[in-house]
């Protein structure tokens, strides 16, 4: 450890000048730069004569031991440009002749005790100062004025003398052996978390008889659940304050309004006050404080030894205990959720202002006991009352009234404004509604801020026609249930928290609507819908635990123009899926594009822009395409997952070019008109009843993923005289995987699974009956495995080329009729797949076939198998007949009967 | 007292379900009626089909 004493006046204290120090006082330069364990000292000698001189720190962070400015006989200044000051010992600033100009943080990191901070009422400005050294301690020598305070290890104390601090806020949020002894001193902090104890872990706060007040008007106290003396929040505009921690207080003061409007008080735990709870009134009855739950329906308790004189004070969810006992006082304001308080009862009050004011004003207000009455400054409305504005002249016709702070409001009933007038003004306060709200047919509105809707009980709006400008959002508090009783409109937005909306059959039209949350809320259309007319997200419901729908679920999004549009859907269960409707517009479309998303019926009718690529999804009613919008291919899976009724897909010639799955177990799947599915999308049938309807459902091209492919479940194709054209060429092109379960059902007319493929494909029937045609219809050879059961077998390939139907030997295929032949030149091939036969099996008739090429077939049954004259035998079969079969004798019969 | 008149028109937009909310004793007849059913489903319109408000 060594003394160095800076000499020679202005000069940089850096890691590398040596000029200015000296290892004694005025004596010669040249000693080395101080460590961290040398002693700084500037005094007499450390300038030129008594002349004013600066000392500016440079490079990293300057060290020292103890920092002693004292004797200075002219002004010292200690300079540097975002350059701290690390000690590690005590401090002294002299208390004249003496600045602080730096702008780095101060830190002490001494590891032992008996360390002072004596600034001497120099102030740090703006500057941190830090308090980090295990095992240190630090006391104040004076009081300390600085920006944030932090104690990150070791003990910092105010002293005996009960230093006071003014600082932006004070810290110590950590896990970190370290005790901070306030003793008697005033904590003056100002910034809006003015108070970070969060983690309070291994602190050990002495609050002793300390007074801490934070003056932002959103002053945040996060007290980490310690003890502490006084407390006091003393903006006169307090607007958001909050309280973290289950924090015990001596005294815990909010300071009352003294402009009007409210501010809002947010516990975020239970609190202790075993002194006196104050919450000083506001200037008048408008200027209100709310003392709340930072959770709607979560209480907090608040357990008071004494309360103070209660005035104009709203509470929500709030539990007065303790020994003061209920609270009675003047206007205090039901917002619900609260016991230990004697609320004022609910009265009816009258706007009384004549021409345009605003709801919460200074004086006598803006309200009357009674309709015309004179103003009563005690009449202001609170969220218990309901609020009416009389028919005329108050406010006059014309006239505008402005919500003009975020009051709790009652009913507000405004149906008597009919030929009178008047526009409801909100500019961007967010009133709360905790009873009706009714419209006269003579209501406009301005304002964009979002009305919040938590009466916790049934809440009723009538627009009258009328169209608000306003968002209602959020509509929450569990119990809340908010009722249309007409059309609602509003170009602002609607979000539905933990609550139920219920349009009672109405239409709700809204820019936007959310609802993305976990709490239990309802959305009930009845017979209604909601439109949606804005753009961007109109529509999230995100996240669905906890959402239930009713009704006839219908979405219409509105918009007609070119920007975007998403809708959120949310993983929704088929009871709770809801209909959109896209009606019109050229927009780019995000829709059904996280997994797990689903609708119920979508109808894209008269949109014409491009729907983005969907993910995995579900549809759990009708899915209808434009004609004139563009589907973005896709990897991911649709799902068709309706379990009751007839769904009905309508493509409009777009194919959809993604996999396609259906399964809903009793559902039906029917196609409108013709369904072509994208190349290498696969198509999946493992529940319900796919219809075509009399319609063809092309799958794929040459792509080996195109194939069709029944899985485990209880599954139908009902043709009705429908196609499925499956174009894949792979060996597993229809790929029965699981038959168990597997009907399939002619319905009207003759349907047909016609294998295309000009690649060898096959179909692996899975010994199912298939109450159809299978038709060869490509050149490349057809292989049907299992012994399977068809209404009729055909070739059309047989006017391009000659081509193959080959058996799994040792199956037996059983037919109600056969058509399948060959042409000249042409022959169609019969025979197996292997060197062993198969058997085809049609219980009687004939078969008349021709220009087929047979071997190892044993036909049988008891049909008479004619192979046609123009047939050749490969050998190896058994039962075919190479002739044509013989005329019907029945005919020559009735040939001559006629003559 | 108040009597309650539900309607609805179907449109392209989709169906708008309202309901007009009269005195018992009200005078209007029942073409001043239809007239306010129609002039709420216009001003409905007007509404879904006005150009989006840009966000600022």
């Amino acid at each position: 450890m060594a003394d160095r004493y800076w000499i020679l006046g202005t000069g940089t204290w850096s890691s590398t000048n040596t000029a200015n120090w000296s290892a004694t006082s005025g004596g010669a330069g040249g000693a080395s730069v101080p460590t961290a364990s040398d002693n700084v000292f500037f005094d007499a000698n450390s300038n030129v004569g008594t002349g004013a001189f600066t000392v500016t720190m440079a490079n990293s962070p300057r060290v020292c031991n103890d920092f002693t400015a004292s004797g200075l006989d002219g002004t010292m200044t200690l300079a540097g440009t975002s350059i701290g000051l690390t000690v590690s010992g005590s401090l002294t600033f002299q208390a004249t002749n003496f600045n602080r100009t730096y702008t780095g943080t101060t830190t002490f990191n001494a590891t032992t005790t008996g360390k002072t901070v004596t600034t001497n009422g120099v102030t740090f400005g703006g500057s941190a100062v830090t308090f980090d050294g295990v095992g240190g301690e630090w006391t104040l020598g004076s009081a300390l004025t600085c920006g944030a305070i932090t104690v990150t290890n070791g003990t910092f104390s105010t002293s005996a003398s009960n230093y006071a601090i003014t600082a932006t806020l004070f810290s110590s949020s950590n896990s970190n052996a370290r005790t901070i002894n306030l003793n008697a001193s005033t904590i003056s902090l100002s910034n809006s978390n003015f108070l970070l104890f969060t983690t309070s872990t291994n602190l050990t706060l002495n609050a002793g008889t300390s007074t801490i007040n934070g003056s932002n008007a959103s002053a945040t106290f996060d007290g980490g659940g310690l003890t502490y003396y006084n407390v006091a929040f003393t903006s006169t505009a307090l607007a958001s304050p909050s309280i973290t921690g289950a924090n015990t207080f001596n005294n815990l003061s909010i300071t009352g309004r003294t402009t009007v409007g409210i501010g809002v008080l947010s516990l975020s735990a239970n609190q202790t006050i075993n002194g006196t709870l104050t919450v000083s009134a506001g200037t008048a009855s408008a200027y209100r404080m709310q003392i709340s739950s930072n959770t709607v329906g979560t209480t907090r308790t608040l357990t008071c030894a004494a309360i103070a004189s209660t005035t104009d004070v709203d509470f929500r969810d709030i539990t007065i205990a303790g020994a003061h006992g209920t609270l009675s006082g003047t206007r205090l304001g039901d917002c619900k959720g609260n016991s230990g308080i004697t609320f004022d009862a609910a009265k009816t009050v009258f706007y009384r202002q004549t021409g345009s004011a605003n709801w919460g004003a200074t004086g006598s207000g803006s309200w009357s006991a009674t309709s015309g009455g004179s103003l009563d400054a005690t009449m202001f409305p609170l969220a218990q009352d309901t609020a009416v504005f009389p028919a005329a002249t108050y406010p006059a016709s014309g006239s505008t009234t402005t919500i003009n702070a975020s009051y709790n409001i009652g009913t507000i009933d405004m149906s008597l404004r009919t030929s009178n007038t008047m526009t409801l003004a909100t500019s961007s306060t967010s009133p709360a509604i905790y009873g009706n709200w009714i419209n006269g047919t003579g209501l406009s509105f301005s304002g964009t801020g979002a009305i919040t809707v938590i009466g916790r009980t049934t809440q009723q709006i009538t627009s009258a026609g009328r169209s608000f400008t306003q968002t209602f959002s959020p509509i929450e508090g569990g119990t809340t249930i908010l009722q249309l009783q007409d059309a609602f409109t509003t170009t602002g937005s609607v979000g539905l928290g933990g609550a139920t909306l219920d349009l009672q059959s109405y239409t709700l039209s809204t820019s936007t609507f959310a609802s993305s949350t976990s709490a239990t809320r309802t959305l009930a259309f009845g017979t209604g819908q909601i439109s949606c007319t804005g753009t961007g997200t109109v529509w999230n419901t995100a996240t669905t635990t906890g959402l239930t729908t009713t009704g006839t679920q219908v979405v219409n999004v509105t918009s007609t123009g070119s920007t975007a549009i998403g809708v959120t859907t949310g993983p929704l269960s088929e009871a709770n899926s809801i209909s959109f409707n896209f009606t019109g517009g050229t927009y780019a479309l995000t829709f059904l594009g996280s997994s797990g998303h689903s609708a119920r019926n979508v109808d894209f009718t008269g949109y014409a822009g491009t729907l983005g690529a969907t993910s995995s999804v579900f549809i759990y009613g009708n899915f209808k395409v434009s004609s004139g919008m563009t589907l973005t291919a896709s990897g991911s899976t649709m799902t068709f997952g309706a379990t009751s009724g007839t769904q009905q897909i309508t493509t409009n010639t777009k194919t959809l070019d993604f996999p396609i799955t259906f399964n809903g177990v009793g559902g039906t799947f029917q196609l409108q008109d013709a369904l072509t599915a994208g190349t290498a999308r696969g198509i999946n049938l493992t529940n319900g009843t796919l219809d075509l309807f009399g319609q063809t459902f092309t799958i794929g091209g040459a792509n080996t993923n195109d194939r069709f492919t029944i899985n485990a479940g209880t599954k139908n194709i009902t043709f009705n005289g429908g196609t499925l054209v499956i174009a894949t060429s792979s060996t597993i092109a229809f790929n029965n995987v699981a038959p168990t379960g597997f009907t399939t059902t002619a319905g009207t007319g003759t349907g047909t699974i016609s294998m295309t493929s000009a690649s060898a494909k096959s179909f692996i029937g899975g010994g199912s009956t298939f109450n159809c045609t299978l038709n060869q219809g490509g050149a490349g050879a057809l292989t049907i495995t299992g012994s399977n059961t068809f209404s009729n077998i055909t070739n059309t390939y047989k006017t391009i080329g000659a081509t193959s139907i080959l058996f799994t030997a040792a199956t037996t295929s059983t037919f109600a009729d056969w058509n399948a032949s060959g042409e000249s030149t042409r022959l169609l091939t019969i025979g197996s797949v292997t060197a062993a036969s198969h058997t085809l099996s049609k219980a009687s008739g004939t078969v008349s076939a021709d220009f087929l090429s047979i071997s190892r077939s044993t036909a049988t049954g008891g049909a008479g198998w004619y192979a046609g004259a123009n047939s050749t035998d490969g050998g190896n079969n058994s039962g075919w007949i190479f002739t044509a079969p013989p005329a019907p004798s029945g005919s020559n019969s009735n040939f001559l009967m006629f003559f | 007292m108040t009597m309650k008149i539900d309607f609805s028109f179907s449109s392209q937009y989709g169906t708008f379900s309202d309901a007009l909310h009269l005195p018992d004793d009200h005078a209007f007849t029942d073409a001043e009626i239809e007239a306010m059913k129609q002039q709420r489903f216009d001003n409905w319109i007007a509404v879904i089909t006005a150009p989006p408000t840009e966000e600022v």
